[in-house]
């Protein structure tokens, strides 16, 4: 089973720090979410990962061996991200031929079959596609690419509520067909949160969780009741957040709960993972 | 390494862009002039024999050279994309350079001993470098062209090489310091140039040891300046090269996306 470990990656932009002691682990065939704020640095981790820029310090690692100028290693990856890493001149045929060419393989009927399902045509140059279709295009070769790790940087950025739903039904074929290492960097958390099975939480240049989201969605709680009954039974839990609306109070949890008897009028949920993302990555949330 | 298929790939990419420089040049170059001859209604004053002596197929190859070298990024960005390393890259365009050096040079050499010198003998002598100074190194021409050909593969590389180098640099920076560097280093080459000048015009130059340098440089044994053997301007290039081969690995191997 191959792994992708990043070790102590530290990263700054002239004096703003973007990436802190970043240690994480990506194990093979599972699909990954990474969240981030905006600037969080999931971009830049992105990037350092496939080695088109580079750490302060630290270590990327496949199997144990570094990445850095490895081409055996980084032919493992694929990163499909905003930035266009191809030529505008070039016709989309002959980027997907070229790209074959590199990566020593390619699947032709998966691509004629997306790129009938997207209506994108392949004869075209890829400078005349609008944004939509530059992520689809994008979108089509990350699927295609003979690799073990699979990175989706904002994959769905353009794509119409359809083109979206069609890619994430493409996305959950593809993985099922050949299961393999998806990392998705999104802001729309609602939209993956039933395709991820793993979870990566960056906030200040840190990584705040990164751990299975069935596991941290067992241990995110929203606690509603009467104010008073709602503070007594909280008391001494890590509380990450709170909601007032009269006299009925929420307060958000994260970790467990004490063996304290539940009052009657309290009532006691599990969070979906946006709202505990927002929790966690918000100013004024938690105690982390 | 994936030396093989990259290098495959940059070479089909860049030799269809030298196919295109050499049909652009020959459009401009031989066919515009004979359409406007023709449309003047003065076709008898254009001479196609002129024409083809004219195209300075030599000079169009060097500045292919030198914008192909320069412009590493693109490629890069490509690469990188497709999990090639850096230093794969940088082994692979310098052997895409030195084949299409190769290439450029056959075509150099033929153009001008199979067409240019039959076509017009008297200017043969001021077709090239090699033929200016060099062309008595040997009294067989055989050997002379042998060693014209090396020459000339030799001034193709360096031409190469030091744009590899410049243009490597440069990709390092954002837009806005390539910019500053580009506008900067013509001042400092103009500041020089009128250096040189005025130690020409004040006839210290002969006195000065460049001029001693360019002078073995260029291979003259006597103060006369009539016998030159191109042996050390061979060597200079030679140790240019390597020296330039460095200087691009290193600056090769810093490439970054930017704006990533």
């Amino acid at each position: 089973m191959s792994e992708l470990k990043l070790e102590q990656i530290n990263k700054s932009f002239g004096k703003k720090t973007i990436l802190s002691n970043i240690n994480l682990s990506f194990s093979e065939n599972k699909i990954y979410g990474l969240l981030g704020r905006n600037g969080a640095g999931k971009s830049t981790l992105l990037n350092i990962i496939v080695n088109r820029i580079f750490a302060d310090s630290g270590m990327v690692r496949i199997d144990g061996e570094n990445i850095n100028d490895n081409d055996r290693k980084l032919d493992l990856m694929y990163l499909m991200s905003e930035v266009d890493l191809y030529a505008n001149g070039d016709k989309l045929s002959k980027i997907l031929e070229n790209t074959e060419k590199l990566y020593g393989g390619f699947n032709w009927e998966l691509s004629e079959k997306l790129a009938k399902k997207f209506e994108i045509n392949l004869d075209q140059k890829y400078g005349k596609l609008s944004t939509g279709y530059h992520s689809i295009f994008k979108l089509i070769i990350a699927l295609c690419v003979p690799v073990k790790f699979v990175i989706l940087d904002e994959p769905i950025l353009g794509l119409d509520a359809n083109h979206r739903d069609l890619f994430y039904s493409e996305l959950l074929q593809s993985y099922s067909d050949n299961p393999r290492t998806f990392i998705i960097s999104t802001h729309l958390i609602e939209e993956v949160t039933n395709i991820i099975s793993d979870v990566v939480i960056l906030d200040n240049s840190r990584i705040l969780l990164a751990a299975p989201v069935e596991e941290i969605l067992d241990q995110a709680y929203g606690i509603v009741g009467p104010q008073n009954e709602v503070d007594d039974y909280t008391k001494g839990l890590n509380i990450i957040g709170t909601d007032k609306m009269g006299n009925l109070k929420t307060t958000y949890v994260y970790g467990n709960l004490n063996d304290n008897p539940v009052p009657d009028t309290v009532q006691i949920s599990n969070l979906d993972l946006q709202k505990l993302f927002v929790l966690l990555t918000s100013k004024n949330g938690g105690n982390n | 390494m994936k030396i093989g298929p990259t290098t495959n790939y940059l070479l089909q990419k860049q030799l269809k862009i030298l196919g295109l420089a050499y049909i652009y040049s020959f459009a401009f170059l031989i066919v515009l002039p004979f359409l406007l001859y023709l449309l003047s209604g003065d076709i008898s004053a254009y001479s196609f024999s002129n024409a083809l002596v004219d195209t300075p197929i030599s000079g169009i190859f060097y500045i292919y050279m030198i914008v192909i070298s320069l412009l590493s990024y693109e490629n890069f960005k490509f690469l990188i994309q497709n999990g090639i390393s850096r230093k794969t890259f940088f082994i692979s365009q310098l052997k895409v350079y030195l084949i299409i050096g190769l290439i450029g040079n056959i075509i150099n050499q033929i153009y001008n001993y199979l067409i240019v010198y039959p076509l017009n003998m008297d200017t043969f002598k001021s077709l090239s470098l090699f033929q200016s100074f060099y062309e008595n190194t040997f009294s067989n021409p055989f050997l002379n062209g042998v060693l014209g050909f090396v020459f000339g593969y030799l001034m193709i590389m360096s031409y190469s090489l030091t744009s590899m180098a410049i243009g490597s640099f440069l990709s390092l920076f954002s837009r806005k310091m390539q910019r500053a560097i580009i506008i900067m280093i013509p001042i400092a080459g103009v500041i020089t140039l009128v250096f040189l000048v005025k130690l020409v015009i004040d006839h210290q130059f002969i006195d000065t040891w460049m001029a001693d340098f360019a002078k073995w440089l260029l291979g003259y044994a006597n103060d006369d300046l009539t016998t030159a053997k191109p042996y050390h301007l061979m060597v200079w290039c030679f140790g240019w090269d390597l020296i330039m081969l460095y200087l691009s690995k290193v600056f090769y191997s810093k490439k970054q996306i930017k704006k990533a």
